[in-house]
C-alpha cells in the first residue's frame, strides 16, 4: 500500500531473501476460518433472500433445508473450532501475542488512513509507511474479530434456540435471527469487496497474494508494504550481528536511507 | 357427399326424438313443484326450483338425467330408471382416490352413481359439513364449534365449509402432496382468504399473517419443502380453529407453550412473550425494529467507506501508472 517509503539497505538482508510473514499456525487457523466461512455462506444465505431463484439453487445442491442446516453447524463447529484456538494462540502463543499486539489499533492507523487518502488524491507524494500491520489488515481483522462475536453468540442461541427460548422472551430468539442474518450479509460484503479486493483484485496481487499459503513475503513487498516492519527486522539484525564495533552514528544511518519510488 | 352422409345420420338419430313429445323443465315441475308432493313411503318428490338453478347442473334438463320413462304417459311411473351420474362422470373414481368408501374401486357403475349423492346431494349441491359429517362425526364436531363452523351456521356466505379448505376434485388425504390441506400448500389455502383484503376488512382479522409466516423460518423452510416445521394448522389447528382472544384457541397466550411445546421441547411461558407473527417496526417491534436498522446503516457506511476507498486506490494506481509512460 505504501508507495513511496523510506528504506535502509543494509547489508544484513539481501534483495532475494523472503521473510516470514505468517507462521504455520497463523495460515492453518487462516484456511479453516476461510473454509468454516464458505460453506456456512453458502448454507445460510439462501435463508436471508429465500426469494431469489438462486436460494433453491442453493438448497436443491446441499438437499434442502434440512441438510442444509446440518452441513451449517459443521460449518459452526469449524468457525468456534477456530475463535477459540485463536482465543489461546492470542494469549498463550508467542507468535500469536506478537501478531496481536501489532493488530491494535493505535492513533497512528487513523492519521494513516487521512495520509493515505491524501496521496490517493494526489496531494502527497507518500502515503503511510505501514508497520507489520496497515489499517487496512487491522480492520479486515476487527471486522472478523466483531463478525465472530456477533455470529457465534447469535448463531448459539438459534441453534440451542429451545434451551434460549426456555430461558429468554421469545424477542431474544428474533433479535438473534436478525443480527445473525445481518451481520451474515455484512461479513460476505466486507470479505468480497475488501478482503477479496485486497489480497486478490487489486493491481498489487491480482490473482492473488500467495502469502496465505506459503507464510512468505518477497523482500520487494516487504518493502513497498511493511517499510516500518523490514526497517524494524533490519534493527534487530544489526544489533544482534553487527552490534559490536559497527556502530552507526546518526549522520552515517541517515546516508543509507534512500527514497524508493514505486 | 361426404357432408351429406353425415347429415342424414344425424338426422336418422334425431327420429325418436322427434316421434316423442319433448319434456321441459316446467312440464316436470307442475308436478314436482308442489311441496306435498310424497312418495307412497312419504319421501317428499318436490323440486325447490331455485336450488336446482344454483347448482352446477342448473343448467341441464331434468330428462338429461332422469331417464327411462314414457313422457306420453303421465303421470309417469312410480318407478323410473335411477339417475347414472358415471355416464357423464366417468372419471368419478379417479378423482375420488381418498374416498374408496364412496366410491368404491369395484362398483359397478349403479353402485357407483347411487353413492354420489350421499356427499352431493340430489341435485349436484355443495357438499355441507353436514354432508362430511354423516361420516366425519368427530370431525364434524370440532368443526361445529370451531370460528369457521359457528360463522357457518350464522350464515356467514363467506365462511369456509369443508370443500372450501380440501378441495373438492382430487378428493384426497392430507398427507398427499396434491392434497390443499398438505403441509407445503396449506399456508396458500388458508391465505385464499387470510391474505385478503376484502375479508381481513370485513372480519376485522388479523392482517400479513401470510406474509410474516413466509418471511419466518418456519415459512421459508416450508416453502423449500421441509414439511417438518410448522405450517399455519400446526400452530392454529385446523378443524378446531379458534380465534387467539377465546381461552380454548391453541394459540391462546396460556396454551402457546404447550401448542410450541409440540415441537420445541421444554417449551414454557417465555414462548408467549412477543409475537410469533412477527412485524419489523418502530411500533410493534421497537428492539427488533432498531437491530435491523441499525445493521442496515452499519452495513450501508461500512460499505460506501470501504467502496470509496478502494475507487480512491485503484484511481491513485491508474493515474500513476499513466504518468510513468
Amino acid at each position: 500500500m505504501a508507495r513511496n517509503t523510506v528504506v535502509r539497505e543494509p547489508e544484513v538482508v539481501s534483495s532475494s531473501e523472503e521473510f516470514e510473514r505468517f507462521s504455520l499456525v497463523f495460515r492453518i487457523q487462516h484456511i479453516v476460518l476461510f473454509t468454516s466461512c464458505i460453506v456456512l455462506m453458502i448454507t445460510g444465505l439462501p435463508l436471508r433472500f429465500p426469494n431469489t431463484g438462486w436460494a433453491a439453487v442453493f438448497f436443491n445442491l446441499t438437499g434442502g433445508v434440512a441438510a442444509s442446516g446440518l452441513i451449517h453447524r459443521v460449518g459452526a463447529v469449524g468457525l468456534i473450532g477456530v475463535g477459540v484456538f485463536h482465543m489461546i494462540y492470542i494469549t498463550l502463543m508467542r507468535d500469536g501475542r506478537h501478531n496481536f499486539r501489532e493488530l491494535i489499533p493505535r492513533f497512528h492507523d487513523v492519521k494513516d488512513v487521512f495520509k493515505n487518502v491524501w496521496y490517493f488524491l494526489g496531494r502527497s507524494k507518500t502515503g503511510a509507511p505501514f508497520g507489520r500491520f496497515s489499517y487496512i489488515e487491522k480492520f479486515d481483522y476487527w471486522a472478523v474479530y466483531w463478525g465472530m462475536v456477533v455470529m457465534i453468540a447469535s448463531g448459539l442461541m438459534l441453534w440451542f434456540q429451545d434451551k434460549t427460548m426456555s430461558i429468554l422472551p421469545k424477542v431474544f430468539i428474533d433479535v438473534a435471527r436478525e443480527a445473525h442474518s445481518d451481520e451474515a450479509l455484512l461479513a460476505t460484503l466486507a470479505i468480497i469487496i475488501w478482503h477479496f479486493y485486497n489480497v486478490h483484485f487489486s493491481p498489487d496481487h491480482f490473482p492473488m497474494s500467495w502469502t496465505w499459503l506459503t507464510g512468505k513475503i518477497s523482500h520487494e513487498k516487504m518493502i513497498h508494504h511493511h517499510p516500518l516492519e523490514y526497517e524494524q527486522i533490519v534493527a534487530e539484525r544489526e544489533k544482534s550481528t553487527g552490534g559490536n564495533g559497527r556502530e552507526h552514528s546518526s549522520s552515517e544511518a541517515g546516508e543509507d536511507i534512500e527514497v524508493v519510488e514505486h | 357427399m361426404h357432408l351429406y352422409r353425415k347429415l342424414l345420420a344425424v338426422l336418422i338419430l334425431l327420429l325418436p326424438a322427434v316421434g316423442v313429445p319433448a319434456l321441459n323443465n316446467q312440464d316436470c315441475l307442475t308436478c314436482h313443484g308442489d311441496k306435498t308432493l310424497t312418495k307412497s313411503g312419504g319421501t317428499s318428490l318436490y323440486v325447490r326450483e331455485s336450488v336446482l338453478k344454483a347448482t352446477s347442473h342448473g343448467r341441464l334438463g331434468c330428462t338429461d338425467c332422469h331417464v327411462g320413462f314414457d313422457p306420453a304417459k303421465m303421470p309417469h311411473a312410480a318407478k323410473i330408471q335411477p339417475v347414472m351420474c358415471v355416464n357423464c362422470h366417468s372419471d368419478a373414481r379417479s378423482r375420488h382416490k381418498a374416498h374408496k368408501s364412496q366410491v368404491p374401486a369395484s362398483g359397478s357403475p349403479a353402485q357407483m352413481s347411487a353413492s354420489c349423492k350421499n356427499c352431493h346431494g340430489s341435485h349436484m349441491r355443495k357438499p355441507s359439513p353436514a354432508a362430511c359429517g354423516t361420516c366425519h362425526t368427530d370431525v364434524f364436531k370440532e368443526y361445529k364449534e370451531s370460528i369457521h363452523g359457528r360463522a357457518v351456521a350464522r350464515g356467514v356466505k363467506s365462511a369456509p365449509v369443508c370443500v372450501d379448505c380440501h378441495g373438492d376434485h382430487p378428493m384426497c388425504s392430507f398427507s398427499s402432496p396434491e392434497s390443499p390441506v398438505c403441509a407445503t400448500r396449506v399456508a396458500a389455502t388458508c391465505s385464499k382468504c387470510h391474505a385478503s383484503k376484502q375479508i381481513e376488512s370485513e372480519f376485522g382479522i388479523p392482517t400479513r399473517r401470510l406474509e410474516t409466516y413466509r418471511e419466518s423460518y418456519h415459512g421459508i423452510a416450508n416453502r423449500f419443502g421441509d414439511v417438518t416445521v410448522a405450517n399455519c394448522a400446526s400452530c392454529h389447528g385446523s378443524h378446531d380453529i379458534l380465534p387467539s382472544s377465546d381461552p380454548k384457541s391453541s394459540v391462546n397466550k396460556k396454551n402457546l407453550p404447550r401448542t410450541c411445546g409440540k415441537c420445541h421441547a421444554g417449551a414454557n411461558k417465555n414462548f408467549a412473550k412477543g409475537k410469533i407473527h412477527v412485524v419489523i417496526s418502530r411500533s410493534e417491534e421497537p428492539v427488533l425494529y432498531y437491530v435491523s436498522n441499525g445493521f442496515k446503516w452499519l452495513t450501508i457506511c461500512t460499505m460506501v467507506a470501504l467502496v470509496g476507498h478502494i475507487g480512491l486506490d485503484l484511481f491513485a494506481k491508474f493515474r500513476r501508472r499513466r504518468s510513468k509512460r
